[in-house]
């Protein structure tokens, strides 16, 4: 007969311990290996030891420093290339730096005092850099000036201004009274929209139409350029117009008087002309312009996740309570709630890229969704909730399969309403789907990654929509800052850790048992 | 009597699976599977043609391909850093070539027969210490890839001066055609142009090899990367190109562009000659034309921005088999079934001497013609990746946004490169 302590531990043997080795291999040793990395200087692809070294550097440097056998271990390895005035190290299958051979070169390199610039030891440089100044700008929260005209924009652009931009945006911001009485005497309102009074501006202010008139004149020709750039540098900087003095310091026919009077009144009409279209553009591109705010990636982070975590839990449960009574078509809606989860997330990224580009913009009759960082933040919640939200819907479905129905009807025989009927019943019991529902969208939402990726491919930070996994991404495959990379990563699996073991604990406490 | 039949057909089994493993293995001896990662999206549908070329001549290498498309490099640089490099990897010359290189992820093909047919020009690209670690492929400019019915229809001729420029883009706006298709969905094409107008620039009052020596004094932190040219001209020409776009341009990405030019929705676009193959393929009548973006009031100054496009390396952590079927594909390259096929099919152009370039279109004849008399370096190949990923990419298309100011660009591209050069 087995006793019980050789039961126990055979048990251990068979199916503990193939866990526990899985486990310390795939979770362990990668967590401590990326303990090691945030404090290093590693950008991700340089290799840990070195390909190649100078000859004098490899032998005074490195071998000097080594015994007898150390030194025959690297001289495997390292082959001097004469051509080179290098060591190299070989790769070939037979001899190769590879596995624990690797962690040994490294470790001798490091006795020897050679100190590898791809891979050095900078303790905690990486985590303190993340709460430094020298952190990117866009990982916390920014309050940025969004200009409306920019200074080489056509003035084509501004021939109407709606009402609201006008009045808020760009007439309030002016502060100088002359300039603010130019701008009003320019436009006027119409409907919805301010018009520029085109009389001022028969050609549209358009510099090329003046330029090409001037260019065509024998006496003028090439220098049309070094005189209209004088006018508007005379209008950018609120001088007066002298045309008199522009012309002479610019052309050499009005220097020396020879100018015709026929290029005399083109230049001095060109340059009225260039002259007051620089100066509104100079205005414009000065006072129109409103504030956006980016939350940056923490702030983001914190955002989609909250936001996430909330919609696609409350979403999902009142689809699961309307699910759960008795439909002819509950299980076709069943379906169709849980299809979106099916979908690969580059086919749910390239649906609603479809739909915010084409369909909303017809919709609504506003061309930007994706593109305008004040909304693209909430729209990236709407797509990701709109996906997670069926996978919770069966969580939730399933927890309430467990209210019993009996204890349902007695309650309603006893006048419980629907409300308390759900508030005093079904909530308490539906608390251990609850725990394991926000378990999972909290810890997958901090993580989310594929769904923003997909939908702005390369402009989350432009957008204002890089979360702790992108921004870890772009630190480690873009800035080639693995380092950093790994210290940003290994915060975050804190705060999820931590976030969750709090969730699980207060939602654990709640939870009944019949 | 049961047990015994049931281990007889077990043996049996048993007998019949390993003898007809070992036929298998024995007919695949000499065959090899090799695989290919390409970052030219536009090749996708043609690359087949070129590795069915070689598989024709080299039936025992099969070569697998995958694509890495605009973050190409990231993916190469994990997957080096995991030891899994493709046997075979399209990359772009300079700063990737160096990069593999001074890491020994490439293998060095200076002693490879292929190199001995590549044109001198395109060797600088390729080159890192005195030896050469890629097989350079194309040539490729960036222009305005303009369509030639709609400016005939208008009356129009291919401008040659920015002020040129200007009055065609008002002759198209005033009769409701778009000057250029849009792309801002995405952030790598207004950072190519920001790149090619600051290039351009820079290569106009400096020379090409001037450029190489700004690019050593950004390196040493001891030049500014907004002083050397006339930064002011050069965001009121973004602006203006930026204004000139489809409305819904912060909307589109390539293929967008694409449909819009190859819909003749808009009359040019801003764009390299990878982008000409897709668009006479949506529209096969297209009439096209390629001309260098004229920045410069001063038509001599306005040359292509035009360089070493794509290149082909072989995986230094390769098994010694795989690296000779991979140099194997890269010497078979300048074979005349190949040059016809990249010229061709997929419709780029070849750096190898006395590739017959005839049979090419349009655009890439004025690309080759414009290019004899000089052309703009790529002055992005020469930043530190995260200058041109980021600080570039990334603040042309803020900028853009209207987000940053030219001031605040300029400031990141000076620090970025500071921060991120590697000796």
């Amino acid at each position: 007969m087995v006793s019980t302590q050789a039961k126990r531990w055979g048990t251990f043997a068979a199916f503990v311990s193939p866990a526990l080795i899985l486990y310390v291999m795939f979770a362990i040793v990668p967590m401590l290996m990326g303990l090691w990395l945030s404090t290093t200087n590693w950008d991700g692809v340089g290799p840990w030891v070195p390909v190649q070294i100078p000859i004098d550097r490899f032998e005074n440097e490195v071998l000097a420093n080594l015994n007898p056998s150390q030194q025959a271990f690297l001289n495997t390895y390292y082959i001097k290339d004469e051509g080179q005035g290098t060591y190299r190290k070989q790769e070939t299958d037979e001899k190769s730096l590879r596995g624990y051979k690797k962690y040994r070169a490294m470790a001798l390199f490091s006795k020897a005092g050679y100190t590898n610039p791809n891979f050095r030891f900078v303790g905690l440089a990486n985590y303190m850099k993340l709460f430094s100044s020298d952190s990117e700008p866009d990982f916390w929260p920014q309050k940025l000036q969004v200009v409306r005209f920019k200074p080489g924009d056509p003035l084509t652009k501004a021939l109407s201004i709606p009402k609201k931009e006008f009045e808020e945006n760009f007439l309030p911001n002016i502060t100088s009274s002359y300039d603010s009485n130019l701008i009003k005497s320019l436009y006027r309102i119409n409907g919805e929209n301010y018009l520029l009074d085109e009389t001022h501006f028969p050609r549209k202010g358009r510099k090329f139409s003046v330029a090409k008139e001037l260019l065509a004149q024998e006496d003028i020709g090439d220098e049309w350029e070094g005189f209209l750039d004088a006018v508007e540098a005379a209008a950018k900087n609120s001088q007066t117009l002298d045309v008199q003095a522009i012309m002479t310091s610019t052309i050499t026919a009005a220097a020396n008087g020879s100018l015709s009077p026929e290029s005399q009144t083109l230049l001095e009409n060109g340059a009225v002309e260039v002259y007051d279209a620089a100066r509104l553009k100079s205005i414009l591109s000065s006072n129109w312009f409103d504030y956006s705010n980016r939350m940056g990636v923490l702030l983001f982070t914190a955002f989609f996740s909250i936001s996430n975590v909330i919609a696609v839990n409350v979403l999902a449960l009142l689809i699961a309570l309307a699910l759960d009574r008795k439909l002819k078509t509950q299980n076709v809606l069943r379906s169709v709630f849980f299809i979106p989860n099916v979908l690969s997330m580059i086919v749910v990224a390239f649906i609603w890229q479809l739909v915010f580009s084409h369909v909303f913009p017809l919709i609504t009759g506003t061309s930007r969704w994706l593109s305008n960082p004040d909304v693209a933040p909430a729209l990236t919640v709407t797509v990701a909730t709109w996906q997670a939200m069926g996978y919770y819907m069966i969580i939730y479905l399933a927890g309430l399969q467990n209210v019993p129905q009996d204890i349902l009807e007695s309650a309603a025989i006893d006048g419980a309403g629907g409300i308390k009927r759900f508030t005093g019943i079904i909530l308490p019991m539906l608390v251990p789907a609850i725990t394991i529902a926000l378990f999972l969208s909290i810890s997958g939402s901090l993580k989310t990654f594929d769904i923003i990726f997909a939908l702005y491919p390369s402009t989350t930070s432009t957008m204002g929509v890089e979360n702790l996994t992108i921004n870890i991404y772009r630190d480690a495959f873009v800035d080639r800052q693995a380092g950093l990379a790994t210290a940003k990563a290994i915060l975050l699996m804190l705060v999820i850790g931590t976030i969750t073991g709090l969730q699980v604990r207060a939602t654990k406490k709640r939870e009944v048992e019949l | 009597m049961k047990k015994l039949s049931f281990v007889l057909i077990i043996a049996l089994l048993s007998g019949f699976i390993f003898t007809n493993c070992k036929k298998e293995e024995e007919a695949s001896a000499d065959a090899i599977e090799i695989n290919m990662s390409y970052y030219k999206q536009e090749i996708t549908e043609s690359l087949p043609l070129l590795l069915d070329a070689f598989s024709a001549e080299y039936p025992q290498v099969t070569i697998v391909t995958e694509i890495h498309p605009n973050d190409g490099g990231a993916t190469n640089a994990a997957a080096a850093a995991a030891g899994t490099l493709p046997d075979l990897m399209q990359q772009p010359g300079w700063s990737a070539i160096i990069e593999n290189a001074k890491n020994g992820y490439v293998l060095d093909l200076s002693s490879q027969p292929i190199m001995g047919k590549v044109i001198d020009a395109a060797l600088p690209a390729v080159t890192y210490q005195g030896k050469q670690y890629a097989v350079p492929m194309d040539f490729a400019g960036i222009g305005i890839i303009y369509n030639i019915n709609i400016f005939e229809e208008y009356g129009l001729e291919p401008p040659t001066t920015y002020l040129e420029l200007q009055e065609v883009a008002a002759i198209l706006q005033d009769n409701g055609v778009t000057p250029f298709a849009g792309l801002l969905k995405e952030n790598w094409s207004i950072g190519h142009f920001l790149s090619m107008l600051h290039g351009s620039m820079l290569g106009a009052k400096v020379g090409g090899e001037g450029v190489a020596e700004f690019a050593a004094s950004m390196n040493a932190g001891e030049a500014d990367w907004g002083a050397v040219v006339d930064s002011e001209k050069m965001f009121r020409i973004i602006d203006w190109y930026v204004a000139n776009m489809d409305e819904q341009a912060f909307e589109m990405n390539w293929n967008e562009q694409q449909a819009a030019f190859a819909q003749e929705e808009a009359a040019m676009m801003v764009q390299g000659l990878w982008s000409y193959g897709p668009a006479i393929g949506t529209n096969p009548n297209l009439k096209c034309g390629f001309i260098p973006f004229p920045w410069s009031n001063n038509a001599d100054e306005n040359k292509f921005f035009a360089d070493v496009d794509s290149t082909f390396t072989a995986s230094a952590q390769s098994s010694p088999a795989e690296q000779k079927a991979a140099l194997s594909f890269l010497n078979w390259l300048s074979n005349p079934e190949a040059v016809r096929i990249w010229t061709e099919d997929v419709k780029l152009t070849s750096v190898f001497k006395g590739a017959d370039l005839s049979a090419m279109d349009k655009p890439f004849q004025d690309l080759m013609a414009s290019s004899a008399t000089g052309a703009y370096p790529w002055e992005f190949q020469l930043a530190p990746t995260p200058t041109w990923e980021q600080a570039t990419k990334n603040g042309a298309h803020s900028y853009a946004l209207g987000a940053a100011t030219a001031e605040e660009v300029v400031a990141s591209i000076n620090s970025s490169w500071v921060e991120n050069y590697q000796p």
